[in-house]
């Protein structure tokens, strides 16, 4: 229960601090390899429920970003947790549950190129 | 007294970010005050949430014998465990963390690791509702596209996974399981 407390409250502050404009404004018009990269942070680290950030990247797609940017910003939303990291820890155990998110961010990156290249 | 301190010790992270979020307040309204809502309404959705899925789990746990799970989902399981796993995990609903406690209990219930992974991976990503949604918002190509790349990349992440983890760390997995009870 603390734990999920806790990452409650991180979730919250972090997505006020991270607005759709601040996330826009980062993986917008041609942010490349830069806009892959902080894809990927901001979808590993942040914890955004998925009625919320498939409109967002709709609106984004819209706005001009890449769909490999927002194929990994999904994927890595999805797949890589590092807030709930500790309560994964509890049942899978440190090393597991680090190689869990590191295979997921591999996937992320390789399904991003794949889609960003097919659709262009 | 003897009560409050363990108290505060197990909360001690979450008290932080209690007062973290009290300087946001006082420093960035703006910001604290978003912050704070954005916080109620997932403690609101995940109190919505929980008593359900502990309910199911507490099912899971007394009506399934673990010799059943273990038949279907176990060792020797072969695909039809990993086809279960999936269906499981992608039928599911809510955020991926609720699904750890669910893959403890698969683990209590003998399941293999490569499917617990399945099931963790589905839940993740191929959420029925979830993949119609993005249909509707993302169009169906890309809903199908980015279906089918995850559904090869959830199978070959839990094959991969589970030849990464070396055998006592299995038995730690499995042990630790058994013993979870919260």
């Amino acid at each position: 229960m603390p734990q999920f407390l806790s990452i409650l409250f991180i979730i919250g502050i972090m997505l006020a601090v991270l607005d759709p404009q601040t996330i826009y404004m980062l993986l917008g018009k041609d942010s490349g390899l830069r806009g892959m990269t902080i894809a990927a942070v901001i979808g590993s680290i942040t914890l955004i429920p998925g009625f919320v950030a498939f409109p967002l990247a709709a609106a984004l797609l819209k706005a001009g970003a890449g769909y490999g940017q927002i194929t990994m910003f999904i994927t890595t939303l999805m797949m890589v947790g590092v807030v709930t990291l500790p309560v994964e820890i509890q049942f899978f155990g440190r090393a597991t549950a680090i190689k869990r998110n590191l295979l997921a961010l591999v996937f992320a990156v390789i399904i991003s190129f794949v889609i960003g290249g097919i659709i262009s | 007294m003897n009560l409050i301190k363990p108290m505060i010790k197990r909360y001690r992270v979450c008290l932080s970010l209690l007062i973290i979020n009290m300087f946001l307040l006082f420093f960035l309204p703006d910001i604290g005050k978003t912050a704070l809502y954005i916080t109620k309404d997932n403690l609101l959705e995940m109190l919505s949430i929980i008593p359900p899925i502990f309910i199911l789990l507490g099912l899971l746990d007394v009506w399934v014998e673990r010799e059943t799970m273990m038949k279907y989902m176990g060792e020797h399981s072969g695909i039809e465990g990993g086809v279960i796993a999936f269906i499981m995990g992608s039928a599911a609903a809510g955020p991926l963390y609720v699904a750890f406690p669910i893959a403890g209990v698969l683990l209590k219930k003998g399941v293999k690791l490569t499917n617990v992974f399945i099931f963790v991976g589905a839940w993740s990503t191929t959420k029925i509702p979830m993949i119609l949604f993005e249909a509707t918002n993302l169009g169906w190509d890309y809903m199908l596209l980015r279906f089918v790349c995850n559904v090869i990349g959830i199978i070959i992440i839990a094959i991969l996974l589970e030849k990464m983890i070396p055998s006592e760390e299995r038995r730690a997995i499995y042990v630790n399981a058994l013993n979870y009870n919260k």
